[in-house]
């Protein structure tokens, strides 16, 4: 049976696992989703979340614990939010650990501190989305060159959805939302990834 | 349209701190360490609260210039504390960039009525409690997060146990209630009987609960985590240690493994004397924070 693998290493992951669950019963398939704390239960995922959290902690445990490994050896596809967009990148402005799974360049606290945190309508996937800003980063900039790159949302001129092969990066939360629409998606690009094997 | 200060957002921002470490700070050099160490956010203050214990007279929010100074040192978010009920200490931290501000009772109370109405501000707030009827009060002023009050200051986790067990015990019992049980509780416990009945559905509270107020060991940030809590804070317990790099990267481990005996045992070892602590029964009540704003 495929799995999904919820992250639960600090943040919220507990949101991620219920919109994870709506998600798969949306769509109506048999998946299993699963809380995932070691690399060899993310060794053992066809798909892993990572939640938005404080990147420098989530980073620091992830390299410890050796699942940057784990999911480089597994190519296993990566969905992250807030912090976990700031994981997926090859750079930020600050010095910490990071997966660097996707070609992009991180901006840390794009729009500032938690007073400036904000909600927004955006537009994703050609519907209507509640954007949910935390503290949030954005992209600083992405590799041109590589043609599996995809930007899949602005606001204001920043980039703040994007996806490169079966990995996708927001810089805001659906977990906090009540619409899985993201989730579903990256769930199918997980069973996209497992048909083409 | 753009919105912010909203609940979700105020709620959110508590969710990203589950499972982390938030560690008390007086000074940038601190807050580095504890950034190092892998705290996901500081606690800004003057004095951590066994000093101020050990000082005594009127505890108030920190200088401006110490927040301030912590908020450049470090990319983690910063909280600090205001005093219960002093809405001016509030605004003025809002404006200094805080990310979060804690209504604390380490600081002496200027309202001895009221709390400050946490509604009216962009940031969140996190507040004490020691059950779960203050619990629910606070977050019906608009507290985003709760903490156990614990006792402060002392190195003694009997009080924030006390605390942690008080809250899940009363949401066991709310659960199996039926709606007309639920009404006598609410007023009882004096909270809203809407939050009584959110909770009860909820099986836990409608915000982040963590645990504050006499952690001072690795074993202490285990326990707290495997009675539910969903995070630490911890005031005193590092920069009163003998080594505070050495107790701050200890704390985290302990956390992120609290249910792992054996990290336990190996980020334990050799971390040198933990603060000294004081025993329950040699507070006079004066001296008892957790009684203060409730």
């Amino acid at each position: 049976m495929v799995k999904i693998g919820i992250l639960n290493l600090q943040g919220a992951v507990s949101e991620h696992y219920d919109m994870t669950k709506k998600a798969v019963e949306n769509l109506g398939l048999n998946i299993k989703v699963e809380s995932v704390r070691y690399s060899e239960d993310v060794t053992t995922c066809d798909g892993l979340i990572i939640s938005g959290g404080e990147s420098t902690v989530i980073g620091k445990l992830i390299h410890e614990r050796g699942i940057d490994k784990a999911i480089k050896d597994n190519s296993i596809p990566v969905f992250g939010t807030c912090a976990g967009m700031v994981l997926l990148g090859k750079k930020t402005d600050f010095d910490q650990p990071l997966i660097g799974l996707m070609d992009i360049a991180i901006k840390r606290n794009t729009y500032g501190r938690q007073k400036d945190s904000f909600e927004a309508p955006i537009e994703i996937f050609g519907q209507a989305y509640l954007g949910l800003f935390i503290r949030a980063p954005a992209l600083e900039s992405y590799d041109k060159t590589k043609d599996d790159i995809k930007v899949l949302s602005e606001l204001g001129g920043e980039i703040i959805a994007i996806q490169q092969g079966h990995n996708i990066a927001v810089s805001f939360h659906p977990e906090l939302t009540d619409d899985p629409l993201i989730h579903e998606y990256f769930i199918k690009e997980v069973l996209s990834k497992q048909n083409q094997l | 349209m753009v919105k912010k200060g909203t609940d979700v957002l105020k709620e959110g921002f508590a969710k990203m701190t589950k499972g982390g470490v938030i560690m008390d700070v007086v000074n940038a050099e601190q807050a580095a360490i504890a950034e190092d160490a892998g705290a996901v956010a500081v606690m800004a203050l003057e004095k951590v609260p066994a000093d101020i214990r050990a000082a005594g007279g009127v505890a108030r929010m920190a200088d401006p210039t110490i927040v301030e100074e912590v908020v450049d040192a470090v990319s983690i978010p910063v909280m600090a504390k205001a005093r219960i009920g002093h809405i001016a200490e509030a605004q003025i931290l809002e404006t200094l960039g805080v990310d979060m501000i804690d209504e604390s009772e380490v600081l002496t109370p200027a309202d001895e009525e009221y709390h400050i109405n946490k509604k009216e501000f962009t940031i969140p707030f996190v507040c004490g409690a020691r059950n779960l009827g203050e619990a629910l009060r606070r977050i019906n002023e608009g507290a985003a997060m709760i903490r156990t009050k614990g006792e402060p200051g002392t190195g003694n986790i009997v009080e924030a146990v006390r605390h942690m067990r008080m809250v899940m015990g009363e949401i066991r019992t709310i659960q199996g209630m039926e709606e007309e049980e639920l009404w006598k509780y609410a007023r009882n416990i004096e909270a809203p009987i809407e939050l009584v009945k959110e909770t009860a559905e909820l099986g836990k509270l409608p915000v982040v609960n963590f645990a504050a107020g006499g952690i001072a060991t690795p074993a202490d940030a285990s326990l707290m985590m495997q009675l539910g809590s969903d995070g630490i804070f911890i005031g005193s317990g590092i920069f009163k240690s003998n080594n505070p790099e050495a107790f701050a990267k200890a704390i985290v481990e302990a956390t992120a493994n609290y249910d792992k005996p054996e990290v336990l045992a190996e980020v334990s070892k050799g971390l040198g004397q933990a603060m000294k602590g004081i025993e329950m029964s040699t507070l006079s009540e004066a001296d008892r924070m957790q009684d203060r704003g409730i």
